[in-house]
């Protein structure tokens, strides 16, 4: 069997410097990843927050012998945020594309393609390559069948699936956090910050649908697949992604090692991310090739 | 002869008959697709077969107008076939250009038809300089159909910037997230903008007469309610009605259309090449009505006359919700 | 122009009267003879949509049509309470005809809640966007069916006219038979009437074979 690493995901809530900080140090000195991902994705007004911290948090996740990649904006818009990304690009580290901005800075050195990169196909795949990129991570609407297609012409290129943690489904110009209040995104308070693991939003018959969170729309459910890692594994996936949650994300990378590792039953595995999880529900539709918000009854 | 700069119109068809509405209602281009999953309104009973592209082609180049072929869904992968195909057969039929998003298939038709002309969908939401100039140097890129998340500030920055031309929406459906990086849909559906190529596929929506209440679904899920004489918009999830903190309302947007008749005069002064009209899903009235009042206003404009405001008034009757916005071309959009 | 315009509103007239089923269904039949004659593209793309079944419901007519599409042909009738479909839509007999020639947009009735569609919404938006792309002109197919008469316009429209008129008379007829007259009997004298014209216009249109353009 491949080899398999755990990587945590950018974190994509607005959470203050303090508890960010204090998150990534506990991730530094506990969790059992190969790397974290660091970098504001969802909106550049919340950068300058953790700034002054990211060369602390960097070097402590990277003396605990875990690699650090920089996650640039998911879109980019005007000079200021070109500028964000051309910034990350020259501090030295991995950095992972989610604008196509960010590839034509990075073309021509190794770089990591993030999951807001529309890639689908193997044509792309193969032109990703070319400019440089060594590693991908598939864009969340893709079916198992398609990650294999895209596993099995990947060459030297690894790529990576996100296996837990809630999908962003969309993002836009406009926040939908401050719209939520009444405000508007240049005076937003930074309202986002009220909701740690984004703000929840339901149908008119009051059916839990979706996670607001600043510009970025979220599912509501978690994807789960830790019943898949096997099988993600026999197609020559290599990477397992976890996006941060408000949890207690030191327990679940340890259960997905376990699980990767064969150290737990199939059955203990998703009790124990039942509790972990809470009351929020699992989803892995798209990776059936169904809705993205069903759940595969029979993997619980 | 036409005064420069000029400001090219860039009109849908979604049928024939469409086609032959834009032309007739002064489009100086028209925009369609083939029958099938390689373009983004890939909807039931629209679009163009082969031989019906080879008629609207030879029509439009009969009055001396362009057409541009839509292949901007991202093809599957292991499935290339359809894609390459409708590419191949755009160059053979004399189209103008052809409107890609996908970076493989970009990389196809340059290798494959280095002669034809290459115009980026909005579906690869290229919003910033570099972006641009990615598809431009690495592709050839000539056209870039900008994603309605820009402010025409921003807008004209770009234009400057990039060197290539700009295509901006005018009017028409608004989709209030960045085009091609949105999952809302097939969250719902299973079946998704950038691959199947349609949003809110009619297979997936449901309407529902509940008491005085029509209820619209999506896969099942309840977009909105609207009473008797409510005006009703798109069953797109972007458009319906959520409740967040307790609150009922239109969390992302409300069914409204994007009209830029009143800021044609600030796009033309940011530089941008053509002007699109969404909606190849509607009309031939539609095509109509949107095509001669464009036309007018940019001929007004061109010879230094104000627009027509009883036109403007009269096109928010054929817009979603029967409302209408100027988007993120204003920043307090945002 | 106004009078070709007013055709659709005539016949629209007519059906709203409670018309029986028997005089009714001859005359659908006519009308989609009529448009399969000047349209076969239209009629192979409807067909190639079934087998489905669809109730279009004139919001002020006492009938419902039923379209059924299937590979062997199109067929229009008068719905009856038993008629199972996958689809209905419902809208006023105006829209509905401005929809079906493509003088309206669909989208835009909908947003103005002139159009309501329940069940299948795939097959309303297929033959939403089918006959949209079709350039159906009800008055332009009659014209072109009733041949020599089609020109000059003028005889045209008093050929229109005097078939609106006959049938206007027809109805009157079946009312007055209402109050005591044979129901049966003037159903029966309105069908052979129907025939007859039907007769009088397909010799006319044979004795004319390069007719089929538009008006």
């Amino acid at each position: 069997m491949s080899k398999a690493a755990l990587s945590l995901g950018p974190l994509l809530f607005h959470w203050t410097a303090e508890t960010r900080r204090d998150f990534y140090f506990r991730i530094a000195d506990e969790a059992d990843v190969a790397t974290v991902h660091l970098g504001e994705v969802v909106c550049s007004k919340r950068a300058p927050f953790f700034d002054p911290h990211l060369p602390e948090v960097a070097e402590r996740l990277s003396r605990s012998g875990k690699e650090v990649v920089f996650s640039t904006l998911a879109l980019v818009t005007g000079e200021r945020e070109m500028a964000m990304v051309r910034g990350l690009a020259e501090m030295g580290h991995m950095v992972e594309a989610n604008d196509v901005a960010a590839i034509q800075v990075l073309a021509g050195r190794p770089h990591a393609i993030g999951p807001f990169i529309n890639l689908f196909n193997e044509d792309t795949l193969r032109t990703f390559a070319r400019l440089g990129a060594v590693r991908a991570a598939t864009h969340p609407e893709l079916p198992a069948d398609t990650i294999a297609k895209l596993a099995k012409a990947r060459g030297a290129l690894e790529i990576e699936v996100t296996v837990f943690g809630r999908l962003a489904l969309s993002v836009s110009a406009r926040c939908y956090h401050a719209r939520a209040h009444g405000l508007a995104k240049d005076s937003c308070q930074y309202v986002c910050g009220n909701d740690a693991d984004g703000k929840p939003v339901e149908t008119l018959d009051h059916q839990p649908i979706l996670a607001v969170n600043g510009t970025q729309t979220m599912s509501h459910g978690y994807v789960n697949l830790l019943g898949e890692l096997a099988a993600l594994r026999a197609m020559g996936v290599t990477r397992f992604r976890l996006s941060p949650q408000a949890l207690d994300m030191v327990a679940v990378a340890a259960l997905y090692r376990e699980a990767l590792d064969g150290r737990i039953g199939a059955d203990d595995a998703q009790a124990k991310l039942r509790s972990l999880a809470g009351p929020v529900p699992f989803i892995d539709g798209y990776y059936q090739g169904r809705e993205g918000l069903a759940w595969s009854e029979a993997a619980e | 002869m036409r005064p420069l700069p000029y400001l090219e119109l860039v009109c849908p068809a979604g049928t024939p008959a469409a086609f032959k509405a834009a032309i007739e209602s002064g489009a100086d281009t028209v925009y369609c697709g083939f029958r099938d999953e390689t373009n983004a309104r890939n909807f039931p009973g629209l679009n163009f077969d082969r031989r019906e592209m080879g008629d609207a082609i030879a029509l439009a180049h009969r009055h001396e107008r362009k057409v541009l072929i839509a292949i901007n869904t991202f093809p599957k992968a292991g499935h290339p076939g359809p894609w390459r195909q409708a590419i191949d057969q755009a160059a053979e039929l004399g189209a103008d250009a052809v409107i890609l998003a996908d970076i493989g298939l970009l990389d196809y038709a340059k290798r494959t038809h280095p002669d034809l002309r290459l115009h980026l969908s909005v579906q690869a939401a290229a919003s910033n300089a570099d972006a641009i100039a990615f598809y431009r140097d690495r592709f050839g890129v000539k056209r870039v159909v900008l994603p309605r998340v820009l402010t025409v500030d921003e807008i004209g920055q770009l234009t400057r910037a990039v060197g290539i031309e700009t295509e901006v929406f005018a009017f028409g459906g608004l989709c209030v997230m960045a085009e091609g990086r949105c999952a809302l849909s097939s969250y719902l559906t299973g079946t998704s903008p950038n691959s199947q190529g349609a949003c809110a596929p009619a297979s997936h929506v449901r309407y529902d007469e509940e008491g005085d209440q029509l209820v619209s679904r999506l896969g099942g899920v309840t977009i909105n309610s609207f009473s008797k004489s409510e005006p009703a918009g798109y069953p797109t999830p972007c458009k319906g009605r959520f409740t967040a903190d307790g609150q009922t309302s239109y969390l992302f947007e409300d069914p409204v259309s994007l009209n830029t008749l009143d800021i044609l005069p600030a796009l033309k002064a940011a530089g941008v090449t053509a002007l699109k009209i969404e909606g190849r899903q509607r009309g031939k009235a539609y095509v109509t009505q949107v095509v001669s009042t464009f036309r007018a206003a940019i001929d007004a404009i061109a010879q230094g006359i104000g627009t027509n405001a009883p036109a403007a008034a009269a096109l928010r009757a054929i817009s979603e919700g029967g409302r209408e916005t100027t988007g993120a071309y204003k920043k307090s959009w945002r | 122009m106004a009078a070709f315009l007013e055709f659709p509103a005539r016949l629209a007239g007519l059906a709203m009267r409670p018309l029986p089923a028997a005089a009714l269904r001859p005359l659908l039949e006519l009308g989609l003879a009529l448009v399969a004659r000047r349209h076969p593209h239209l009629i192979d793309r409807l067909k190639a949509l079934g087998p489905a079944k669809v109730i279009i419901e004139p919001a002020d007519l006492p009938h419902r049509f039923l379209l059924g599409l299937a590979e062997d042909g199109v067929r229009l009738t008068l719905a009856t309470p038993e008629d199972e479909a996958v689809a209905i839509v419902r809208g006023s007999l105006a829209s509905l005809i401005d929809l079906m020639e493509g003088r309206i947009d669909g989208d835009t009735l909908f947003f103005n809640r002139a159009l309501t569609v329940t069940g299948d919404t795939t097959i309303i938006v297929a033959l939403r966007n089918i006959f949209d792309g079709a350039d159906l002109d009800l008055v332009a197919d009659v014209l072109s069916f009733l041949g020599p008469f089609a020109r000059p316009a003028g005889r045209a429209i008093a050929a229109l006219d005097d078939f609106a008129k006959r049938v206007e008379r027809e109805i009157k007829a079946f009312h007055d038979a209402q109050h005591g007259r044979d129901v049966e009997a003037e159903q029966d004298r309105l069908k052979s009437d129907v025939a007859d014209l039907k007769a009088r216009l397909a010799r006319l249109e044979s004795r004319r074979p390069g007719a089929g353009s538009p008006a």
